[in-house]
C-alpha cells in the first residue's frame, strides 16, 4: 500500500488545495482503507476502491469546512494577492516562477464545479483511465468525458479571469 | 451537450445538421484523443477533425490548457502519512471528541453552559409565587419548591404536637420503667431474705440435731454408769 501514499497525496492535495488538511485526510483515508481492506473481494480494483476513499473523505472534509468559520489557506491568500492585478499576467513573462503558476492553477482549479475538478486531476496528474474514473464517481463513461471537456474549458476561462492566457 | 452560438455557427447547423452535432460529439470526445486513451475513438475523433476546424482548434486548446496544468507541482508531504501508531489510551475517545471539529471545546462549552441556564430559568419559573396581600403584589421566587408561610406554620404546629406527644410517651415509660426497676428490685431482696431464712432454719435444725445427739449420747453414758455402779462390789477378803 505504501506505493499509494504519494497518488493519493496528490489528488488529494490537489482536490482541496491545502496541505495540513491533505495530511491528515490521507492518513484517515489510509486509516480506512486498512480497517476495510479484507472487505475488497476484487484485488485488481483496488486503485478505483482506494481513490473512492480518498474523494469521499475530500467531499466530508468539504462539509466539516462548510460547518466552520472559512479561514483561506495561505497558499489561497497569495494566490488572492498574486491575483488582485490580473494586468501583472498579461504578459506571459510577468509569470516569474512556478510556483506563482501553481498558486493560479491552485485557484482555477478551486473555480470549477468539483466534479469536473475531481476528474480532471484524476485523469491529468494521477493517469487513470476513464473506466476507472467512472467507477470512482460512479456515473457512466461518456459523463465522465463530458465532464472533462467541460472542465478543460471551465479552466481554460478561470485562467483567462486570472490574466494567464 | 454543448450548444453552439454565434451566427456562423447557426449557419452550419442550418447546412449541415448532421456534422454540428457530430461536432457536439466530438467535443465531448476530445479528451479521448488529448490523452489517447480510448484508441478507436481516439481514430474517429482524428477523422473528424482532419475535416472540422472548429474542432480541431478545440483541441488546440484545449492542448494549450493541458500544458499550463503541467505547471502544477506540489510539495512533497513531509509526514509519514501510512502506518500511524493507533492511539489506545483511555483518553483517546475524550481526545477525539474535543479534537473533532463539530465539538470543538467552545462549542461543548457553550451547549453546556445555555443547557444550565435553561434549566436554572425554568426552575425558577416553576417555583415562582405570585401573591395579592394588603393591596399589593409580592413577587418571590427560588430555585427549589419552597412551601408557603401557612403551610410552615401548620406544618411547625404538626411538629410540636408530635414532640409532646412523644415526650409524654417517653416519661409514661419512663416511670413503667422504673416501677419494673423497683419491682425487680423488691423481688431479689424478698429472694435473698427467704433465701437467708432458709439457710439459717437449716442451720438451726443441723444444730438441733447435734444436741439431741449429744443429749442421748449422754443419756446412755449414764445408763451404763448406773449399771455399773448397781454390780456387787467384790469383797477383798
Amino acid at each position: 500500500m505504501r506505493r499509494w501514499e504519494r497518488p493519493i497525496y496528490h489528488f488529494v492535495y490537489r482536490f482541496t488545495g491545502g496541505k495540513e488538511d491533505s495530511e491528515d485526510i490521507c492518513q484517515e483515508v489510509f486509516t480506512i482503507a486498512f480497517s476495510k481492506l479484507k472487505g475488497l473481494k476484487e484485488k485488481s480494483k483496488f486503485s478505483p476502491w482506494i481513490y473512492k476513499i480518498a474523494l469521499n473523505q475530500c467531499r466530508i472534509q468539504r462539509r466539516r469546512e462548510k460547518g466552520r468559520k472559512q479561514i483561506p489557506l495561505r497558499a489561497a491568500k497569495e494566490a488572492e494577492r498574486l491575483s488582485a492585478d490580473p494586468s501583472v499576467y498579461k504578459n506571459p513573462e510577468s509569470l516569474t516562477s512556478q510556483k506563482e503558476m501553481a498558486h493560479l492553477l491552485e485557484k482555477a482549479f478551486r473555480a470549477i464545479p468539483e466534479e469536473q475538478r475531481a476528474v480532471i486531476i484524476m485523469k491529468e496528474y494521477n493517469g487513470l483511465k476513464f473506466d476507472e474514473i467512472a467507477e470512482i464517481v460512479d456515473c457512466p463513461v461518456g459523463t465522465v468525458k463530458s465532464r472533462m471537456y467541460l472542465g478543460l474549458k471551465a479552466l481554460k476561462e478561470e485562467l483567462k479571469k486570472l490574466g494567464v492566457t | 451537450m454543448i450548444a453552439v452560438s454565434g451566427s456562423a455557427a447557426e449557419g452550419r447547423r442550418a447546412q449541415t445538421p448532421r456534422r454540428i452535432m457530430g461536432c457536439e460529439e466530438i467535443k465531448n470526445l476530445l479528451p479521448n484523443v488529448l490523452y489517447d486513451d480510448d484508441a478507436v475513438e481516439a481514430h474517429h475523433v482524428a477523422a473528424h477533425l482532419r475535416t472540422c476546424a472548429d474542432c480541431s482548434r478545440e483541441l488546440s486548446e484545449l492542448r494549450a490548457t493541458r500544458n499550463l496544468l503541467a505547471e502544477w507541482t506540489i510539495e512533497e508531504p513531509k509526514r509519514n502519512l501510512m502506518f500511524v501508531k493507533p492511539k489506545t489510551g483511555w483518553t483517546e475517545p475524550l481526545k477525539r471528541l474535543f479534537s473533532n471539529r463539530h465539538f470543538s471545546v467552545a462549542r461543548v462549552g457553550s451547549a453546556i453552559l445555555i443547557s444550565c441556564s435553561a434549566v436554572l430559568v425554568l426552575l425558577s419559573l416553576a417555583n415562582t409565587h405570585v401573591t395579592w396581600e394588603k393591596g399589593k403584589f409580592s413577587f418571590r421566587t427560588s430555585l427549589f419548591n419552597q412551601p408557603d408561610q401557612a403551610v410552615n406554620e401548620r406544618e411547625n404546629a404538626y411538629i410540636d404536637e408530635q414532640l409532646l406527644q412523644i415526650i409524654d410517651s417517653m416519661l409514661v415509660s419512663s416511670e413503667m420503667r422504673q416501677a419494673r426497676l423497683y419491682n425487680l428490685m423488691l423481688q431479689e431482696a424478698l429472694d435473698q431474705s427467704e433465701s437467708r431464712y432458709q439457710r439459717e432454719t437449716l442451720q438451726i435444725q443441723q444444730d438441733l440435731d447435734a444436741i439431741s445427739q449429744n443429749y442421748w449420747r449422754v443419756l446412755e453414758e449414764n445408763a451404763r454408769l448406773k449399771k455399773q455402779s448397781k454390780r456387787p462390789k467384790e469383797k477383798n477378803f
